[in-house]
């Protein structure tokens, strides 16, 4: 217990000096170019507590809160989405060779082309809001996929021959060892597409999308040359991410637990 | 059997030792990335690549407004000799196609790959306002010439709540002059989706039904008119009488260095702006006017019935007057109304006000000098 608190004290300091390095060297050499392009992080800093406090409207007529809470949506369709067709699949890919002949070609053709190159396809096919949650969905889709089909693979067959052995059948053997021994790959496959579809969503954004975004805000203000506030959406999007990973590392953490138990 | 793995036999000793050996890695490699970075930087690898010997040459894809540019280039228009050839000037396109639009253009200047520019004047506004790009204005390439689309013909703009429009990006005049109708009207900007398109995809994007009205510089206007697409809700003439459109931006450092360059330069616009009025005032059939034309379809691959339609949409003219001044001190006050230029920009850049903004950023000793001789 006394090991686990140093640890997270350790942490902790570490994750804190590693941010003020961070934020050290930026304003270094933000003070070196002297650019209005990448400005000090005081500035931005100033200008991410003023729009959230004020909840200000940008000329495009949309509150802040509007804009976080498009992209949190779209991030939470697009990723729901990617993880409920991605792991069956997955599941399916690592469980039977078969399947995984089947899909792998094609996922390894699709898998490395840039979620831009798709937003043509997404304007032409598919209607706002569908259109931006489509980028999103591509960007995690892959991750997550991958990540079950490893971990599926990766199962220990010494488990599976005992459960044969003690005479479980495809069905139980896929429900009561494959899926719960996988847990943890998937969980990992999760965070990682989580992270991407992030990534994703100034992509999404840029298809044209109604109630704003992050990733439009940031598209904004950029066109108008008012980087302070650019980078505070990035920021933004850098912050909520980050929750959302941490939220997913500690239900990663319980299901660990849970499997161990296994 | 299961999986403990080598590393937790190795005990909480030398894991600990392990993970001391990785941070101090993954520090060293961080310090040895970032003094990189800053010794690259000092060694001048991100700095503006040099000048080239010729003149770098910035426009808008397939913007009618800046035809001058394309009409100064044609060697038959100057009888033989471009007029660009005539003064001297060696030009190229700094990218070639063209800019999407004028912010990212201002964003070249920025990044010192444009020399002289051709662009609307809300994006040069904006940006040397809110960004510091060192730009200064030359001269004029057109009054008005945009216009509103709608695919079905409204009565207001409160017909398009809830519908798509396209712009050719937030920060361009075209969008600047959809808030202002916005306002006119009394209908507020959030009731419509807003997306960004190339001026060139808006008719195909509105005959597959992805838009229901677009805004556009011409000939994209017309281009959609005449083939039966769309209507036009507002001219931008309507929107805003004889408003500045295009106008002519220098780097500053540039003009500063080159200011021969500058001024002949503006020579061939002069000429080349008289030459398309003379040939617009000539009228069909005329040698001229098909010239025109000509060089007007090569440039926007837009027939010509659209081209024609489009001219009678558009002033050319070079000039910087009183009207020029008028509206650009308008339209700054309006950007800064609009929240496109950030709050005390004007006094942060040390202009007393915006009429010293635009006396200043405007520099008509160039424009005086090239109309002189």
């Amino acid at each position: 217990m006394k090991e686990e608190t140093r640890r997270k004290i350790v942490t902790l300091t570490i994750g804190a000096l590693s941010i003020f390095l961070f934020i050290s060297l930026w304003d270094l050499y933000a003070l070196n170019v002297n650019s209005p392009y990448l400005p000090r992080p005081q500035q931005t800093f100033a200008t991410l507590i003023s729009m959230l406090i004020h909840n200000e409207r940008d000329f495009s007529g949309l509150l802040i809160s509007q804009h976080i809470s498009a992209s949190l949506v779209r991030v939470f369709y697009g990723f729901g989405l990617a993880a409920i067709i991605a792991i069956p699949i997955g599941l399916l890919s690592g469980w039977s060779w078969y399947i995984e002949t089947a899909t792998s070609t094609i996922v390894e053709i699709i898998r490395p082309i840039p979620p831009f190159a798709w937003i043509p396809f997404a304007i032409y096919f598919f209607k706002d809001p569908m259109n931006s949650i489509f980028i999103v969905f591509i960007g995690a889709f892959f991750p997550i996929l991958l990540s079950t089909v490893v971990s599926v693979k990766s199962i220990d067959p010494f488990i599976i021959d005992a459960a044969k052995t003690l005479g479980a059948g495809r069905f139980n053997l896929f429900r009561k060892v494959i899926i719960p021994a996988s847990t943890l790959g998937i969980m990992t496959g999760l965070r990682i597409g989580l992270g991407v579809g992030w990534m994703c969503v100034v992509a999404a954004e840029l298809v044209g999308v109604k109630g704003g975004g992050l990733g439009l805000y940031i598209i904004l203000m950029s066109s108008v040359g008012r980087f302070e506030n650019v980078f505070a959406g990035m920021i933004l999007i850098g912050a909520l991410g980050f929750l959302m990973v941490m939220s997913m590392t500690y239900i990663e953490r319980r299901l660990s637990k849970w499997a161990g138990t296994l | 059997m299961k999986n403990e793995g080598p590393q937790r036999s190795l005990g909480g000793f030398d894991l600990s030792q392990r993970r001391k050996v990785w941070t101090l890695i993954a520090v060293t490699v961080a310090v040895i990335v970032v003094g990189g970075l800053v010794v690259a930087f000092h060694a001048g690898l991100f700095a503006p690549s040099p000048k080239a010997a010729t003149v770098r040459v910035g426009w808008l894809t397939g913007d009618l407004h800046q035809l001058a540019y394309f009409v100064a280039k044609n060697r038959t228009v100057g009888g033989g000799k471009s007029f660009f050839e005539k003064y001297n000037l060696n030009l190229t396109d700094a990218a070639p196609g063209g800019y999407i639009n004028g912010p990212t253009m201002m964003d070249a200047f920025a990044a010192g790959k444009v020399d002289i520019g051709l662009l609307g004047s809300t994006p040069a506004i904006t940006k040397h306002l809110n960004a510091q790009v060192n730009t200064t204005i030359v001269g004029q390439c057109n009054e008005i010439g945009s216009a509103l689309i709608t695919k079905h013909p409204i009565s207001n703009l409160n017909d398009l709540k809830g519908k798509t429009i396209a712009t050719p990006g937030p920060g361009t005049i075209q969008y600047f002059l959809l808030l202002r109708l916005a306002e006119k009207e009394g209908v507020g900007i959030g009731n419509f989706t807003l997306i960004q398109l190339a001026p060139g995809d808006m008719r195909v994007a509105m005959e597959a039904g992805r838009i229901d009205a677009f805004i556009a510089w011409e000939p994209y206007c017309a281009d959609a008119v005449v083939n039966n697409v769309g209507v036009i809700y507002k001219n931008s003439s309507d929107i805003w009488p004889n408003h500045l459109c295009c106008i002519v931006a220098v780097h500053k450092t540039f003009a500063v260095n080159n200011p021969d360059i500058v001024i002949n330069f503006l020579k061939a616009h002069i000429e080349a702006t008289s030459w398309i009025n003379k040939a617009k005032a000539s009228g069909l059939g005329s040698a001229d006017y098909n010239l025109l034309i000509d060089i007007a379809v090569n440039f926007t691959g837009r027939s010509p019935a659209v081209i024609e339609r489009a001219l009678g949409n558009i002033n050319y003219k070079f000039d910087v007057d009183d009207r020029f001044m008028g509206c650009f001190i308008d339209f700054t006050y309006k950007l800064i109304q609009y929240g496109i230029v950030a709050p005390n920009r004007i006094e942060a850049l040390g202009y007393r006000d915006v009429y010293e903004f635009a006396n200043k950023y405007v520099s008509m000793s160039y424009l005086t000098e090239a109309k002189r001789t």
